[in-house]
């Protein structure tokens, strides 16, 4: 059976308890490595703390990260009974920013981590806002340390309060943010119910996550095909590609772009066998009638007939550098590479540095963007490419900037200007 | 509609045939590059001929079954398959009983890989390796650009976990290495399949994937990984 597969983020203010509430979900559902409890239970053991096994499995989660190693939280799914939950990279470790970008499009959810005695602080806000802005369609609220406030429910009422009225102002409808009262310490209602909190009778956090709905595949937006070769096959041109969003189906009168050509679909296959219809990422043969050699290229755009694919050719994103020893200024060339497309481009300005770590603006129009930061910039690509802001198109947002055949910055775009 | 991890691979793979000139596959027999090898089998099976050159890196030390298994599926799948070793290396004595585990690793294994590379001019390399078998293989993107000599690493299966591997080689049927089923001493199996001197059976609900392997133990993953092993 395949199971439900979800991808989540996971955010919150420092120190508020991302990690914990991480190694609580993979603790209480035996997904530590073995040979690490192993290890655990025996200096648990010596110390005569037997009991205490879940304090160790943080400290050594915070021993491997000052060694600049994962311990493997990093890219590891939590696989329960029906689902199969990837965390993007574990909390913390590296730069939010980063995360959030590679994250943000496929992402199912983002847990949001807040202290029950600190309540919503700078990073909470921050953190919410990027969140939203770069398309995250969900938000769950993981109200932990309620160990430190007597598991009040008083504190519950008042905080549930204040971060629904948050939540709203961000863009989100609280009736769809459940806030789950809970303590990663204690394992209170993160994967079991315990019995510190019987006024709550919601579901645990795990409950709340298995629950999630799954991305709903973009069939119901336009159809996007991104043009990613040309296979011969019988000696007969053969359009290859990956759906982005929509559906295309047998006999449909499709447009090929730039070139604005029209066609009707006479065969689909995927893999070795031949369909009637093609969903969002699905890998497809398509044979289009009358299409002759020459007529179509990789790096074109299929839409349906009747629509026609946002040409870009100046717009707004989120540039995190990546890689550059130098760092970049106003009016850097370099090459533009998304999906298939691949052009040259130039960083017209650069508008609102951000912190990595916080997402906060920490500087307006700077002169300059170093190795490892991140800004909303203005980029203007050297003919027009098909990209759509993340809020309307998820999949379609996402871009690479190139250097030497090396990856010097990602991206994601947030606004088209012309 | 294709499950997300398929269409993610069958996407990457078709993306280095078109990126690439002469790309070749490596397939030493185990789980992660045989799922990888049959995605690559069903996503190209509609063309005259498979467009990469699939490659054992043979150390002559693997399992006779990892043998029998590789040299009756190259055939019956018809692949243009390639048994690469690094025969100087052992006509000068290098093996896993008397040389130290990494020399060995880097001569009959990294280097042999390099000078495959050279030979045959391969401008990509496909390896099935997954982010969440090990912590160095983490660090890995799809595609990484690599010198001495020159060329690309591709990673289509990046995104899988163990028991998504299994779930995919069972539910399609796939002929596996008979090696993973067999049980020794009651209750050890084989979980992760290297050379035979260097590849221990480990307990069956033992949920360390690379616990039998010697290369693991001694933390050489990492400076492999830097000389260019995969």
């Amino acid at each position: 059976m395949e199971k439900k597969y979800l991808h989540l983020v996971v955010i919150g203010h420092i120190d508020h308890g991302k990690s914990s509430i991480l190694g609580r979900l993979f603790y209480d559902t035996d997904n530590v490595p073995k040979a690490v409890m192993e290890r655990i239970r025996k200096t648990a053991k010596i110390l005569g703390k037997e009991g205490f096994e879940f304090a160790f499995v943080m400290d050594q989660i915070k021993e491997e990260r000052a060694r600049g190693i994962t311990i493997g939280l990093a890219h590891k799914k939590l696989v329960t009974e029906k689902h199969s939950i990837t965390f993007a990279d574990a909390p913390g470790h590296r730069d939010f920013i980063k995360n959030m970008l590679t994250g943000a499009s496929e992402s199912n959810a983002a847990i949001l981590v807040v202290a029950a005695d600190e309540g919503i602080q700078s990073q909470t806000k921050q953190h919410l806002f990027l969140t939203k802005m770069l398309g995250v369609p969900r938000v769950a609220v993981a109200l932990n340390k309620m160990d430190l406030v007597d598991y009040s429910q008083e504190r519950f009422k008042q905080l549930k309060e204040m971060i629904e009225q948050l939540v709203e102002r961000v863009g989100y409808n609280k009736l769809d943010v459940p806030i789950i009262p809970c303590s990663a310490l204690e394992g209170e209602n993160v994967v079991k119910r315990g019995n510190k909190m019987s006024w709550y009778k919601g579901q645990t956090l795990l409950e709340h996550i298995e629950n999630l709905p799954e991305v709903t595949p973009p069939s119901n937006l336009a159809l996007r095909l991104p043009v990613q070769d040309i296979y011969t096959i019988e000696g007969i041109p053969v359009v290859i590609g990956r759906i982005v969003t929509g559906v295309v189906k047998l006999d449909d009168k499709v447009r090929v772009w730039p070139s604005g050509r029209e066609y009707s679909v006479e065969r689909i296959y995927i893999q070795d066998k031949e369909v009637e219809a093609g969903e969002p990422g699905d890998n497809l043969y398509l044979y289009l009638k009358g299409l002759k050699q020459g007529e179509i290229k990789r790096g074109d755009m299929i839409t349906l007939h009747n629509d026609k694919p946002t040409f870009a050719t100046r717009f707004k994103a989120y540039v995190f550098i990546i890689n550059h020893p130098t760092g970049i200024v106003p009016g850097y060339k370099t090459r533009f590479e998304m999906l298939t497309e691949s052009t040259p481009c130039i960083i017209n300005a650069l508008l609102n540095k951000i912190d990595t770590t916080t997402g906060a603006i920490v500087e307006e129009s700077p002169s300059q963007l170093q190795d490892k930061e991140a800004a909303l910039v203005e980029i203007a690509t050297s003919k027009p490419v098909y990209i759509e802001p993340q809020q309307h198109f998820s999949n379609l947002a996402n871009f690479r900037l190139i250097e030497d055949d090396t990856r010097v910055g990602m991206g994601i775009c947030v606004e088209v200007i012309e | 509609m294709q499950s997300k991890l398929v269409s993610q691979t069958e996407f990457i793979l078709k993306e280095a045939k078109a990126r690439f000139k002469n790309p070749v596959l490596l397939w030493a027999g185990g789980k992660d590059s045989t799922t990888m090898l049959h995605i690559a089998l069903k996503a190209f099976a509609r063309l005259p001929k498979f467009p990469f050159k699939v490659m054992l890196l043979d150390t002559g030390y693997q399992f006779t079954e990892t043998y029998e298994y590789i040299e009756k599926y190259a055939k019956k799948w018809k692949l243009p398959f390639i048994r690469q070793k690094n025969l100087k290396a052992l006509s000068e004595g290098i093996n896993p009983f008397t040389t130290d585990h990494f020399t060995c690793c880097t001569k009959l294994k990294t280097e042999n890989l390099a000078n495959a590379i050279r030979k045959y001019k391969f401008d990509a390399v496909l390896v099935g390796i997954r982010w969440d078998e090990h912590g160095v293989r983490g660090k890995e993107s799809f595609f990484s650009k690599r010198k001495n000599p020159d060329h690309w690493r591709v990673h289509p299966m990046l995104n899988w976990s163990l028991s998504e591997i299994w779930d995919y080689l069972k539910s399609n049927k796939v002929p596996y290495n008979p090696l993973y089923d067999r049980i020794e001493h009651g209750n050890l199996t084989y979980k992760s399949i290297g050379c035979y001197p260097c590849t221990k059976p480990i307990p069956i609900d033992d949920k360390e994937e690379r616990g039998g392997r010697a290369l693991d133990k001694e933390q050489l993953m990492e400076d492999l990984r830097a000389l260019g092993y995969m």
